[in-house]
């Protein structure tokens, strides 16, 4: 019958390239303390129906139970508690029996990309090994799933403890979720007034301290030095005030350079009539990693409401000009890549700074991050003026605590300790938010880019000139706000021929719809 | 010749009262009993959490627990009515959906009859990379399809550039990104290909044998043979490609964002309710637009089954 | 009747042609040449994602982002001048194309040095080296893939994607053939409603149920580890149930009546017949189910978030794409190492599919 023939086929072909595998693995890795629990359980489960019922099941069956047979006797105790910790991570190794068991949750900001997580680890495993109050699991989400897995764990009554680095846009998409510090130091009897009012004032959210002020991230030009000497042409300013080629380093001075530095794929540059936007090969300024908030910061701080009413969207007229020039710079002048171009693979899908095809991108310090800062050839300049003043969008992301944590306390005790970390600061590219500690910071980060030599004294500088009221600040209904900020970014990236005047005014419409729907403070 | 007639013309009694009827329904509920237990446990309760949460204000911000959220009767199902986006959700899902649903069996059904041919050399061959990309994992999968699909420098522009044609923007142009979308899907066929393969196969062979002794052509054979024979697996495949339009939304996240970019061209049905769930935070209107779809595609499924059921011939007979 | 062979069969349709034999394999040979024809044609425009998979798993990343680069794994080949590796261009001159080697680009002149003659050391060239042609030379590199390797426990990650594959598929395989075989095979009150209640559970969109699901299983200690992925497998799912009863519904009747009649209880009649009728659809079941668990990604790591050594390849390679940064190379070339298994189990489970069906399936 050719039924069993064919039954004995397949069991044979699953047996022989599957078994060496199983048998590869299981040989070579550390038996994970959980599998046990896992197949102790559905054992029993799969083995009835199969007794009584198909025999073609009942062999692989067997497989999978003689392949766990190593793994059941290498910790059968712990399978039972599903809280058991993972025995190849930072996941508390280390700790001492009587620390207090805290997780620490990343993700929602900086902190996820391959690069920074065994730094991340590493750091954990030392914290544990050197203290005995708290010991620390780390939970590493990759971006955009962070997001519903927090929720998933909120709704469940089982959220970690430690949430952070984060953002005030990270932070809004849990509103109502973050626990006060303000509250947690005072009982901790933790001197906050050591701290600069206006930067407390600048960790709340909504009138609540949700965080300890841990570094500051603030904006400049990132500049590929390279691209500039193919060019012939000289560095952006390092210093505000200083002239650009005899010029006032200004938005139109800048606009110029980024056009001699867009080059098509015959070699013309933007301000060359021959010039071919849709062949261009290199870009001479970008945006990067921010919604129509950020870009409108470029000319100066702004709020999308009446002074009087928050609930009645009005668009400054700054941001107005920041965005009629940004789409300029992308649709006319061509000097900015649009959608399509920043997710090609010239610009590294949506990194275009690390491409090495872009001349110039504005974003925060924590980008060096996110990019080889050992092989690209790079500096940082400062931002220019618009109508003679300057801005630099600030960020400012921190470490919060939930609400729902059942160890606030002692999540506060570590948390007071990661904010003044300065490995920490390290890993996340933030300086630290007191002077002092600059010195040390910039030495240490000095051998992290070498062979570059970068000029942090433009950092220093350009934290003198924030974006007030802040590009991440609060609006009434903040999320649904910030997901039409998102929005028209990508309208203005995406879309040739726009009549921006008439984009922006139903943006304010939609945004006083949002603004009136909001509930009451 | 209808495979009906060849069937019974085998000599085997088409039907014949089952003994011991009280038996066999005991039988018959014992076999359904696995699935019975599982949707006690597993299945009834999201259902029923669902039904709950619509008549909510929960925020998926706070834990799951009385007192962290208020009943608000049936206010989150009056906001259907003032919900611009709700149209135009349905609208994209609908484009999608027409396109979606006929490409979704042609395609594999000419895949299947390709790779069934005993016509195809290195036929082994053929199978297994036709399926391959229905198993890129997802995370990688984003990468494969913007490699493919970017305007700029992705693959397809870059061989429609070289025959001397301008590719669209397929994914920044409103206008493109639903048949972007529907191409893509082409690529994850090989799940649909697999099973009219194993039908196909199921065809007895008795049956081609006895029509080309009738004298039938190909085309004869394919309409009245292979087509009623293999017509339950052809039900169970619309009927899946209807409900997975109407789920549609992953690939579109993926690609096109959780704001339904360019301008909404991709706000499908699902994304809409999910940016209600999961970035506004608001469970209980999210729930009352699960619902509502959960309802509409019951009604096209139950519409399914009374009208498709009729055109689709069991050669075990109906019960 | 006995099993027809492929052979048995094609010699069967020869003597009913009653064709010449010669006439019938030229017919046939051209026939076949028509149709592996079109075969490859079509599996060019379909192996497109295969294709990029593959060449981006094997270049540098850097190559990537040079616009100059050809679509496969390649690199600028370099000539060595003073110790520093300079990139070779075919530069247009008026002996003919020269390939020399660039010191330093500038916009419209440029410094070269000509491999062929390096005595004469560096000159100065007029024109816009962008527009040239770098040398580029065949290079795939490994380095994605042991950059990866490092970097991902592949091992421990295999080990436990196969486990969470092999059990979960048993488990749908054994309960949804019995749900299927009670659907198609029964007579029971309701059952028509039942069956339309089943199919409903695929309707609501797994992303509704998540959030109760989740706290579901975190009530009872489940989260955290693999028993929210195994166990409900074990109870059939709408997907699988519904294709097998399909299926079972198009095998004739009278088989299982025969059987029946030799006294065989229902239990035993699918076992002796529907399932050996089967075999094509439940083989179809089984590779589903594999891969869709081998793929499976957001369910991991929901319930396992923060449990590394209890993750999956798919979760796994999450790794790169980070927020700010991604590693195309890194991440194709895990991709490329997942996918392998699966193309290896599919190429040989493949063989169900042509083996033509058992046409009697009476086992005495």
């Amino acid at each position: 019958m050719s039924l069993s023939k064919s039954r004995v086929v397949w069991l044979a072909i699953l047996t022989l390239v599957l078994l060496p595998l199983l048998a590869a693995c299981g040989g070579t890795t550390p038996a994970a303390t959980a599998v046990p629990a896992a197949t102790n359980t559905t054992a029993p489960v799969a083995a009835a129906p199969t007794d009584t019922t198909a025999p073609v099941a009942a062999a692989p069956t067997d497989t999978v139970a003689s392949a766990a047979a190593p793994t059941d006797t290498a910790a059968p105790v712990a399978a039972v508690s599903p809280t058991v910790q993972p025995t190849v991570l930072a996941g508390g190794e280390g700790c001492a029996a009587s620390a207090t068991k805290l997780t620490w949750y990343v993700g929602l900001g900086a902190g996820a990309d391959a690069d920074v997580i065994p730094k991340e680890k590493a750091w954990v495993d030392n914290f544990n090994k050197t203290q005995t109050d708290a010991c620390l699991t780390l939970q590493v989400v990759h971006n955009p799933e962070s997001y519903d897995t927090l929720k998933a764990q909120l709704a469940a009554g089982s959220a970690p403890d430690i949430v952070g680095p984060v953002g005030k846009a990270g932070r809004a998409s849990f509103q109502g979720a973050w626990a006060d510090v303000g509250a947690l130091a005072a009982g901790a009897n933790y001197d906050l007034s050591k701290y600069d009012p206006a930067l407390l004032e600048f960790t709340k959210d909504e009138g609540v301290l949700v965080g300890i002020p841990f570094a500051l991230f603030p904006s400049f030009i990132y500049y590929n030095k390279d691209l500039f000497d193919e060019a012939k042409l000289p560095y952006p300013p390092h210093k505000v005030g200083e002239q650009y080629n005899g010029k006032e380093w200004n938005i139109d001075t800048m606009a110029e350079l980024a056009q001699k530095l867009t080059v098509d794929a015959a070699g013309n540059d933007a301000t060359d009539p021959a010039f071919d936007g849709k062949n261009i090969t290199q870009f001479g300024y970008y945006e990067q990693f921010t919604d129509a908030r950020g870009i409108a910061t470029l000319f100066g701080g702004g709020l999308p409401y009446e002074a009087s009413d928050p609930k009645t969207a009005k668009i400054p007229d700054n941001w107005r000009a920041a965005w009629k020039w940004y789409y300029d710079s992308v649709w006319t002048k061509h000097f900015s890549p649009n959608d399509d171009y920043q997710q090609s693979e010239a610009l590294a899908k949506g990194n275009p700074f690390s491409s090495g095809n872009v001349a110039m991108a504005h974003t925060h310090s924590w980008y060096t991050c996110c990019f080889d800062i050992q092989k690209l050839n790079w500096d940082i300049a400062v931002m220019p003026t618009v109508n003679g003043k300057i801005t630099a969008k600030l960020h400012g992301d921190t470490f919060a605590i939930l609400k729902q944590s059942k160890n606030a306390d002692a999540a506060f005790k570590v948390l007071s300790k990661m904010v003044v970390d300065p490995e920490l600061y390290q890993i996340y590219g933030g300086m630290p938010a007191t002077e002092s500690e600059r010195p040390a910071f910039f030495a240490a980060f000095d051998k992290r880019v070498a062979p570059n030599k970068v000029d942090w004294s433009v950092a220093q500088e350009m934290l003198k000139y924030p974006d007030l009221p802040n590009h991440e600040s609060w609006l009434p209904n903040l999320i649904k706000a910030n997901d039409l900020f998102g929005k028209f970014r990508k309208l203005l990236d995406q879309t040739p021929n726009l009549d921006v005047d008439k984009e922006i005014n139903n943006l304010q419409s939609q945004l006083d719809a949002i603004f009136k729907e909001a509930p009451a403070q | 010749m209808r495979a009906a007639d060849l069937l019974s013309a085998r000599g085997a009694p088409r039907r014949r009262s089952m003994p011991m009827g009280r038996q066999r329904t005991l039988w018959g509920w014992f076999f359904l009993m696995p699935w019975l237990i599982g949707f006690v446990a597993f299945q009834a309760l999201p259902i029923v959490a669902t039904i709950f949460l619509s008549f909510t204000d929960y925020s998926a911000t706070k834990e799951f627990a009385p007192g962290n959220f208020n009943m608000v009767g049936l206010n989150n199902y009056g906001r259907l009515f003032s919900d611009p986006q709700l149209l135009q959700s349905f609208g994209v899902t609908l484009k999608f959906a027409i396109i979606a649903v006929p490409i979704g069996l042609v395609i594999p059904l000419s895949f299947a009859l390709l790779v069934n041919s005993r016509h195809l050399m290195g036929a082994n061959l053929f199978r297994t990379l036709y399926f391959l990309p229905t198993v890129i994992p997802i995370v990688a999968g984003v990468m494969v399809f913007q490699g493919v699909l970017n305007a700029q420098s992705g693959w397809i522009n870059l061989m429609l550039g070289a025959i001397g044609i301008e590719g669209p923007r397929w994914l920044s142009d409103p206008n493109w990104a639903v048949p972007a979308l529907n191409l893509l899907g082409l690529w994850g066929v090989g799940n649909a290909m697999l099973i009219l393969l194993a039908s196909l196969q199921g065809v007895p062979t008795e049956l081609y044998d006895a029509s080309t002794i009738d004298g039938a052509n190909g085309a004869q054979r394919f309409f009245y043979i292979t087509l009623p024979m293999i017509s339950p697996v052809i039900f169970y495949n619309v009927t899946l490609g209807i409900i997975g339009a109407f789920q549609y939304f992953v690939a579109a996240m993926l690609i096109g964002g959780r704001n339904g970019d360019p301008q909404g061209a991709t706000l499908f049905y699902n994304l809409h309710f999910y940016r209600q769930a999961f970035v506004f935070n608001d469970m209980g209107y999210a729930s009352v637009l699960a619902l509502l779809l959960f309802a509409i595609v019951m009604i096209l499924t139950s519409l399914m089954f009374y009208f498709g059921q009729r055109s689709v011939y069991y050669a075990g007979g109906d019960i | 009747m006995a099993t027809l062979t492929q052979a048995e069969r094609t010699d069967r349709a020869v003597a009913v042609r009653g064709s010449s034999q010669l006439g019938f394999r030229l017919r046939q040979i051209a026939t076949n040449l028509g149709v592996t024809f079109l075969g490859i044609v079509v599996m060019l425009v379909f192996l497109m994602p295969l294709g990029y998979m593959l060449s981006t798993a094997f270049k540098q990343d850097s190559q990537l982002t040079d616009t100059h680069a050809p679509l496969w794994p390649a690199e600028k080949s370099t000539y060595t001048y003073q110790g520093k590796e300079l990139p070779l261009y075919n530069v247009p001159t008026a002996d003919g194309m020269k390939q020399w080697a660039l010191v330093k680009g500038f916009r419209e002149d440029s410094d070269f040095v000509d491999p062929a003659h390096p005595e004469k050391g560096v000159f100065n060239w007029v024109g816009r080296y962008r527009v040239l042609d770098p040398v580029y030379r065949f290079a795939p590199t490994l380095e994605n893939f042991t950059s990866a390797w490092e970097q991902v426990s592949f091992g421990l990650l295999f080990r436990n994607t196969f486990l969470i594959a092999i059990i979960s598929t048993i488990g749908t395989l054994i309960s949804c053939i019995l749900v299927a075989y009670g659907f198609a095979r029964f007579k029971i009150p309701g059952k028509n409603v039942l069956f339309i209640v089943l199919i409903s559970t695929i309707v609501l969109p797994p992303q509704a149920t998540i959030i109760p699901l989740y706290v579901l299983f975190a009530k009872i200690g489940w989260t955290g580890t693999w028993l929210p992925l195994l166990v409900p497998a074990f109870f059939a799912n709408a997907f699988d149930v519904f294709l097998l009863r399909q299926y079972f519904m198009s095998i004739p009747k009278e088989l299982d009546e025969a059987a029946m009649l030799d006294g065989a209880n229902p239990l035993r009649t699918l076992i002796s017949v529907i399932i050996p009728q089967a075999i094509p659809a439940i083989t179809a079941v089984t590779l589903f189910h594999f891969f869709f668990t081998w793929n499976d990604y957001f369910a991991p790591l929901v319930y396992l978030v923060g449990k590394e050594d209890l993750y999956p390849i798919s979760v796994g390679i999450g790794k790169f794409v980070g927020t700010f940064s991604i590693y195309p190379g890194r991440a194709m070339a895990t991709a490329v190492l997942t996918l392998l298994l699966p193309a290896v189990l599919f190429f040989f489970a493949q063989r169900q599919f042509m083996r033509g069906v058992v046409v009697t399936g009476v086992e005495k």
